[in-house]
């Protein structure tokens, strides 16, 4: 066996582990915008007008910026509701149910509880963080006493909580005065504020932001981090070396979906300022692939800002070209399908280059 | 730190070249001009919906897209639809057309209301129209409403059902339970027992406004109660309800728009709202410069029957056409109640 | 309630129940082989649309249903490229899937409507079966076909699972990968196998709810349809015959939703819509700790 090629094995390999997935994952969207390219000249528009319109609609004017910066708040901190639960092997793909319970446990507060603004609005932002984390916590407990698998209750709950999301709008929540399904909006002295005030720039980004800094000190930095990779590694391992396994998953997602409930409420105080039909969008469910592209806290954070600038654009690239907005869809699956293949591609291609 | 960390450095690297792109592509550019010297500039209008596709709707948005071609094909202008644009950011999608250069914005769903007041005081040199109900209007100079009474509606539309139900028993079939349902549900509640006391009513509504599969479940289970006409108000779920009266033998009276081609089998006859009318309004308003800042009240006279096409025997389009020319003149004192959903609901 | 009410009942708990019966079986025939098929709720929506274009491009519902099984077939092949072959994970790779299928779908649609496609497919019946069937097919009317074919492949797939010798091996697989490979079967053959004819089931779930229930397409109509099918393979301990009583039990729930509304109590028709998702977890609650195929999920690394 030639010692250069088990060598260059190696170093494939270890060039994966370490910076790769930071290539890869440029690549892969690299790949998908292509492929949006040819899904836009397929539409019959003009693939350059269309991208330019989509910056615009995202970037152009004080109102585009606020509603993209929003917008990637909630993606960023879905993304990490998804990401760390991973860590330790729950794929919560319930985040889209928990933003909105989030968001409904914020709106009782905000309009049931006679408390000056401040006090209310701690109090709502704590309501939806544990709003969030108890929609979680039945799937959790389905798969630590019945081994349920994860994937398929928290979307059962995601459907749960959005009919019941609907039942508050459209009965107990509605608002009198509004002729569709929602609450009534959040009074003027309750919203979160802007930052620096008129500048278009939502408070809830600089804690955004935080947390995902937090929560990348907290993955790669603490004790805990290293329980959370041991048990998501090798269960059995982990165990066996003494980590409670059971309660770091528990932290693990509870602390993920309580993100996603504050998604909700601070998109329901600070930027929709009502629970509506539709007020979530997607945001919970474009998480999963930001967080799988991501990879880590700041790359959900990067990849999340991506994310948000199309979810933004797609609608003004409709407008203005015609192209159907559903091809974001694409786009959102796309890199991950590319970046998935073009890993374990490589991985394969290391451990050939390694057996001979 | 950076040195133990490649791939920290590389995502902060990666951060700040989107945020670069961020700056140059966020920096204003100036809309593009008309080359000097041309006659006249098409009125530049923009309307957004909340739906997807709204040349083939099932609701409101099918008229509203009537109207759009009345706009673009019989006064020249330039009209430009978003659309599936949710709630949350139509406030965005509005300001983005402002700022464009728009002439006008229009909505053409009550559920924009929040939108309207928030973004029509910013420019006040765009007009923005609601061309849905509206209680009043929002703190700004060009501002306008064609607010239509969908009580009325509600009411020419349980004449024409109650008249041509055979068993004495019509549905009602709403997409979402949300007031102006509710409202314009009442409307035909109290219509249909004015002019036909023994009628028998049963509301339901499917929970969303495109599930096909439900929409049929659930008008099937009307027709099982009886219902031979139902009156769907909902979005492209209405396909399923089609299916179900085809199936049970019942027969749909369409919402807004006339939609016999969808389903020519399955229609009986559509409730129209005569949006294009609307639209011709605010369009000879806007040209001849008399738009001004108001709320136009669209009552009966905006209001029609489609064509039955044989669907029922001529006496009783007779019947109702009668009842309608006395609802119209105001002739038909029926009582003016507004249900709540859980009562429309209750058997 | 009369016997009509319970006659038309167990009609709607048919139809609703049919696609989750395919799409639980396309997912129960991966898991015995070793795969997580997640990305079954995608091919169910492909299919869907498949089914509905090949009926309406070709007047012949038939060959629609013909158009999903090809439509199944090649996410098949994606499918088991992806998690077979390369192998990527199994459940991000299905949830991508997803996604793509989602947006891929809803953008060929809108496409083809503007160009003037009709909306609405002829749907499936036994009519359109041809002229020598007939005397066969007066008989089966109440039950359409592709229930009747549902229920033949549920009681195919437990025979040939429990019962013959090829099960036998296909469920080895799912058990422990590395056994069978030592024992000279080719893992990765069996589970693409398993994988294509997964996809192609989850497909025809798709035909399913168009063809057989209402002829038409709209943008992600599944509405996670494929992830009650999961469930129910789980609740039905990845046996077709438990699996049939679970799929039923989802059904019921759909079924009894709308039920509840058209008995008029008066209470917001949200909460009993919540019934079939509210039912499937309490019945993952209730049925206890159940181990699927050991293997499941576990990608298979050649020597």
């Amino acid at each position: 066996m030639p010692m250069s090629l088990s060598r260059a094995g190696t170093r494939l390999r270890r060039l994966m582990k370490t910076r790769t997935s930071i290539t890869l994952a440029g690549m892969s969207l690299l790949f998908s915008l292509l492929a949006l390219w040819i899904c836009v000249y397929l539409a019959g528009a003009d693939p350059y007008e269309a991208l330019t319109a989509m910056f615009r609609g995202a970037f152009q004017g004080r109102w585009a910026l606020r509603t993209t910066l929003s917008e990637w708040v909630a993606i960023t901190l879905s993304g990490l509701a998804v990401l760390i639960p991973y860590r330790a092997g729950f794929f919560n793909v319930g985040g889209q149910g928990q933003l909105e319970m989030g968001g409904v446990a914020a709106a009782v507060v905000i309009m049931h509880l006679p408390a000056p603004p401040p006090l209310a609005l701690a109090a709502a932002l704590t309501a939806c963080v544990l709003a969030g984390a108890l929609t979680a916590g039945i799937p959790l407990l389905l798969r630590l006493s019945r081994g349920a698998s994860e994937v398929t209750t928290t979307i059962m709950m995601n459907f749960a909580a959005m009919r019941f999301m609907y039942a508050m709008i459209t009965g107990p929540l509605q608002d009198p005065g509004a002729w569709y399904g929602t609450t009534p909006i959040v009074p003027a002295g309750y919203r979160l504020p802007l930052f620096p005030p008129g500048s278009g720039i939502p408070v809830s980004l600089f804690a955004a932001v935080g947390l995902a800094l937090g929560a990348w000190w907290l993955l790669s930095r603490t004790v805990f981090g290293l329980h959370l990779r041991a048990v998501g590694g090798n269960r059995a391992a982990a165990a066996a070396a003494g980590i409670a396994v059971d309660r770091v998953l528990i932290k693990a997602v509870l602390m993920g979906a309580a993100l996603a409930g504050l998604a909700g409420g601070f998109q329901y105080l600070g930027h929709t300022l009502r629970v509506a039909e539709g007020w979530s969008k997607t945001w919970g469910l474009v998480g999963i692939p930001v967080a799988l592209l991501g990879g880590s806290p700041l790359g959900v954070l990067l990849v999340g800002f991506l994310f948000a600038v199309l979810e933004t654009g797609s609608r003004s690239m409709q407008a203005l070209t015609g192209v159907p907005a559903a091809l974001v869809f694409v786009f959102q699956g796309l890199p991950v399908l590319i970046y998935l293949a073009l890993g374990a591609g490589l991985r394969r291609m290391g451990d050939a280059v390694d057996a001979k | 730190m950076s040195k133990k960390h490649p791939g920290m450095r590389r995502v902060l690297a990666g951060l700040s070249v989107l945020l670069v792109m961020t700056l140059v592509a966020g920096c204003p550019r100036p809309a593009a001009q008309p080359a000097p010297g041309a006659e006249k500039d098409p009125v530049q209008a923009a309307v957004i919906f909340s739906i997807v596709n709204p040349a083939r709707a099932g609701g409101w948005d099918r008229a509203d897209w009537a109207g759009i071609l009345a706009l673009r094909e019989e006064f020249g202008w330039t009209v430009t639809v978003a659309e599936g644009v949710p709630y949350g950011q139509v406030a965005a999608t509005a300001a983005g057309f402002a700022e464009a250069g728009y002439d006008i914005v229009i909505f053409p769903d009550a559920g924009m209301t929040d939108a309207w007041h928030e973004v029509s005081p910013k420019y006040p040199k765009t007009w923005f129209v609601m061309m849905s109900m509206a209680e009043r209007l929002p703190d700004s100079p060009r501002v306008a409403a064609w607010s239509p009474d969908l009580y009325a509606y509600g009411q020419m539309l349980g004449v024409a059902a109650a008249k041509s139900s055979r068993t004495g028993t019509i549905g009602l079939l709403g997409g979402v339970p949300v007031p102006v349902i509710a409202y314009l549900f009442s409307g035909a509640v109290e219509a249909a027992r004015f002019v036909r006391p023994d009628i028998r009513v049963v509301t339901n509504f499917v929970g969303d406004w495109v599930d096909v599969t439900a929409h049929r479940e659930i008008t099937a289970l009307q027709v099982r109660e009886g219902a031979d006409v139902v009156f769907a108000l909902t979005g492209p779920g209405i396909l399923g309800s089609y299916e179900a009266a085809k199936a049970g033998g019942a027969r749909i009276i369409g919402h807004a728009w006339d939609l016999h081609e969808d389903a020519p089998d399955a229609i009986l006859t559509s409730m129209i709202l005569d949006k294009p009318r609307m639209y011709r309004d605010l369009a000879r308003q806007f040209e001849g410069g008399m738009l001004e800042k108001k709320t136009v009240h669209v009552g009966v006279e905006y209001f029609k029957l489609a064509d039955f096409r044989g669907a029922v025997p001529q006496a009783t389009v007779d019947a109702i056409d009668q009842l309608v020319t006395r609802l119209r003149a105001g002739e038909l004192p029926i009582p003016r109640v507004v249900h709540s959903i859980d009562d429309l609901l209750k058997r | 309630m009369e016997l009509d009410w319970w006659l038309d009942f167990l009609l709607a708990v048919l139809r609703a129940a049919t696609p989750l019966l395919f799409c639980a079986l396309g997912v129960l025939a991966c898991e015995r082989a070793g795969i997580l098929n997640i990305g079954v709720e995608g091919s169910m929506l492909a299919g869907a649309l498949a089914a509905v274009l090949g009926a309406v491009f070709t007047g012949n519902p038939w060959l629609g249903v013909a158009a999903a099984i090809l439509t199944g077939l090649l996410a098949g092949l994606v499918l088991a490229g992806m998690t077979v072959y390369l192998p990527a994970d199994q459940i991000a790779t299905g949830i991508a899937f997803n996604l793509v299928s989602i947006g891929v779908t809803s953008f060929i649609y809108r496409l083809l409507v503007e160009g003037g496609v009709r909306l609405m497919a002829p749907s499936l019946n036994w009519g359109q079966a041809g002229g020598w069937l007939e005397p066969l097919t007066a008989r089966l009317a109440i039950i359409p076909p592709l229930t009747l074919l549902a229920l033949i492949l549920v009681i195919g797939v437990q025979v040939l699972l429990f019962s013959t010798g090829p099960g036998l091996l296909w469920r080895s697989v799912g058990e422990s990968a590395r056994a069978a490979h030592a024992a000279g079967l080719s893992v990765l053959r069996v589970r693409s196998l398993a994988l294509l004819g997964g996809s192609v089931l989850g497909a025809l779930g798709g035909a399913a709810l168009t063809l057989g229930w209402v002829p038409t397409f709209v943008d992600n109509m599944t509405m996670g349809r494929g992830f009650i099918g999961l469930a129910a393979v789980y609740f039905g301990r990845w046996r077709p015959d438990l699996m049939f009583f679970a799929c039923l039990l989802f059904g019921a729930g759909e079924a009894l939703a709308f039920r509840a509304q058209a008995m008029g109590a008066g209470l917001n028709p949200y909460y009993y819509l919540m019934l079939p998702y509210v039912l499937t977890l309490a019945a993952v609650a209730i049925v206890g700790m159940a181990m699927g195929p050991r293997d499941a999920g576990k990608p298979f690394l050649r020597g």
